[in-house]
């Protein structure tokens, strides 16, 4: 139990998009509903994990002087890859998020990750990171479209992307007091702000708590 | 001059592999993605026209250029996927009109107008004040999503125009 409540805070405190605001433009595009997030959150899961392996494989025979052109390359297939399985497989995916797919591509957590931490280590623990920070960016890109989608709509809604089966639809505020701003840009920006400050307030509390002890 | 043969190798040879693995997946997911491009007009077809047994594409002359396809519903009428210009994007519609002329199918497929107000295009009551009308019959914008809707009424009338050269 110790050890996931102590994982919770290094979500919350290495998070990418709200402790090192890495990755917002299309943080604060998509998150109109929790279908995008989760469409969008697992595309740069598997594009990070996938190219943190990769650069990590290369990172002994990868000349210093080209490695972010070499880097650009992988990830750039990698999404392009995606791209073309999420157009296949996942159409609703597709209609949703459109150019934001191709736009993994100059994701900062992507590079970052991949000149900060896969080139200077192993395969396996480059993986994790991969993981560890994808799954921390759709953690946060989830949080910011269910209380977007809430206030906007009312409801919240999930569906198959595969087969357009509707999993679950649960209205829960009246219509008549839905805040339809919160779909629109200004809404992504007041949602990301109000949970960023959070974000930090929980940091800053930690640190305080470190220097009085 | 050796380092700079080895950046340039090695920098072509990943570029290569790049581009092979993409050729692989292009390979296995192009059909794919062609199969779903006609299988959506296709369902949009058949929802409009449900008695046509075939549906084929046709060549038509478009002097508005907003009329991007046009196909036909074998025996029974046409229908036109159109693409305007809306508020802050395009929008894509489908409209099918009958032998008689008479606008049979509305269907929008692609807007991404402001939500609640262009976005209203979209809704059922603007597809059923459309349905029904005859090709001489002016159709009617909405309020609150004026630039929107006018657009989807001049795409409609370049239809029309179409249509009319069809027949």
């Amino acid at each position: 139990m110790k050890s996931l409540l102590n994982y919770g805070m290094s979500l919350l405190k290495e998070n990418p998009v709200f402790g090192l605001y890495l990755g917002l433009c299309s943080s604060l595009a998509i998150t109109t509903n929790l279908n995008n997030a989760v469409g969008m959150g697992i595309s740069v899961l598997l594009v990070l994990t996938v190219s943190n392996i990769v650069i990590s494989l290369i990172r002994k025979i990868t000349p210093n002087e080209i490695r972010i052109p070499v880097y650009i390359v992988v990830i750039a297939t990698l999404v392009k890859a995606v791209e073309l399985l999420i157009k296949a497989y996942a159409p609703a995916i597709d209609a949703a998020l459109g150019v934001f797919i191709p736009l993994i591509v100059v994701n900062c957590i992507i590079l970052g990750r991949a000149e900060a931490f896969a080139s200077k280590n192993g395969v396996v623990a480059s993986a994790l990171d991969g993981l560890n920070m994808g799954l921390s960016y759709t953690l946060s890109i989830i949080a910011l479209s269910l209380i977007r989608q809430l206030l906007a709509t009312g409801a919240l809604n999930m569906i198959n992307p595969f087969n357009d089966a509707v999993i679950f639809d649960i209205a829960i505020i009246p219509a008549e007091f839905t805040i339809p701003m919160f779909s629109s840009p200004i809404g992504a920006f007041l949602t990301f702000a109000l949970l960023a400050a959070g974000v930090a307030a929980i940091n800053n509390r930690d640190q305080k708590k470190v220097k009085g002890a | 001059m050796k380092k700079i043969i080895h950046l340039t190798v090695f920098l072509a040879i990943i570029s290569a592999l790049a581009g092979a693995t993409l050729a692989f997946v292009n390979n296995m997911t192009s059909p794919i993605i062609e199969e779903r491009k006609i299988a959506a007009v296709k369902t949009t077809l058949e929802a409009i026209f449900p008695t046509a047994s075939e549906y084929k594409e046709i060549s038509f002359v478009d002097a508005s250029g907003t009329v991007k396809n046009a196909y036909e519903a074998v025996g029974v009428g046409y229908a036109f996927n159109v693409t305007v210009q809306g508020y802050k994007d395009v929008i894509t519609f489908i409209v099918g009109i009958d032998g008689s002329g008479k606008i049979v199918g509305f269907k929008v497929n692609y807007v991404n107008d402001t939500p609640g107000l262009g976005s209203k295009v979209a809704d059922p009551e603007f597809a059923n004040s459309i349905i029904g009308k005859n090709v001489g019959d002016k159709v009617d914008t909405i309020s609150g999503s004026t630039v929107s809707s006018a657009a989807i009424v001049k795409g409609i009338d370049a239809a029309k125009a179409v249509y009319q050269s069809l027949k």
